[in-house]
């Protein structure tokens, strides 16, 4: 027999304020409408709890697009899950913030293009970085586990190291360094996205250092 | 990393929270968890940021008191040490 699920990923919305050329959602993305409703989700996350599911990871598209990620939240806080939102960022002030947490968001995966704004924000196709840089702190001044994940790839990994450097400064719980998947829009650039051999080999030295 | 000194107060780490059910109770936190049973769960239940980890060694001693206290003591302090190093307690 198998055993039961641990984790759910849940797609709540395509929505996303971010453009970047690596997106791995489908190029043909599912429009707001046909989003499924707050009641659908809170019933597959009590559902999800009842199956021995542990962990919820919220994304999407940017799950802060819905209105109901509060109410989602609380929903599966309720239903015993430990709840990850995976976001950009954009879309979240303070005051949201605090309620998010205090509907029982567990751990916040903040993502960063880069560690230099114009690149980032080029990247992103958006003004994005300035936004997480503050959100980053106000993040710290809650009670919630807080990851921050990089995007790397040809064009950003040449500086590898000056971005670690600037995360570090973010005082993160934990940093993750992920490349790119080569789904969706990032299939379509791959050519430009690609690093190079010489590139891998030396970020392979550069996270091992770190 | 240092292990923790009778002063300490042990708690669960920012973001580790307790799940599953009573009969499998786990410790969640980002990206994982783990189960934890019997003695290890005797432990975590006392380490609330109240109990000090003095008091947490003395009631694990007054339960296992065929034990070597010693050996007890070392053996919680190892088991938070391991536990602070995952991020998981802080004291």
């Amino acid at each position: 027999m198998l055993s039961n699920p641990l984790a759910l990923i849940a797609e709540i919305t395509h929505r996303c304020p971010l453009h970047c050329v690596y997106c791995s959602n489908p190029l043909q993305m599912a429009a707001a409408k046909s989003e499924l409703s707050t009641e659908e989700w809170l019933r597959v996350f009590r559902q999800a709890g009842e199956l021995g599911v542990l962990h919820l990871h919220l994304t999407g598209g940017e799950p802060l697009a819905r209105a109901d990620l509060t109410e989602l939240i609380d929903g599966a806080h309720a239903a015993n899950l430990y709840t990850n939102l995976i976001t950009s960022g954009i879309g979240l002030s303070t005051t949201r913030l605090t309620a998010l947490v205090n509907a029982g968001l567990d751990h916040i995966q903040l993502s960063f293009q880069d560690s230099r704004e114009d690149t980032a924000n080029w990247i992103a196709g958006t003004r994005a970085h300035a936004h997480k840089v503050e959100l980053a702190k106000a993040i710290r001044k809650h009670r919630v586990a807080f990851t921050i994940n990089l995007v790397v790839h040809r064009q950003n990994l040449d500086h590898l190291p000056e971005m670690i450097f600037f995360i570090e400064q973010l005082a993160p719980d934990r940093m993750e360094i992920a490349h790119a998947q080569y789904y969706g829009w990032a299939l379509q650039n791959r050519a430009a996205l690609l690093p190079t051999r010489a590139q891998l080999d030396k970020a392979v030295e550069v996270v091992a250092a770190a | 990393m240092p292990w923790p000194i009778d002063s300490s107060r042990p708690k669960l780490a920012a973001g580790c929270r307790w799940g599953g059910s009573d009969e499998e109770k786990m410790i969640l936190f980002p990206e994982g968890a783990i189960k934890v049973q019997t003695t290890g769960r005797r432990i975590l239940e006392r380490c609330d940021g109240q109990n000090t980890f003095r008091e947490i060694v003395e009631a694990l001693q007054a339960h296992y008191s065929a034990s070597e206290p010693a050996k007890i003591r070392d053996d919680v302090a190892r088991f938070l040490e391991q536990l602070h190093q995952k991020r998981i307690v802080d004291y």
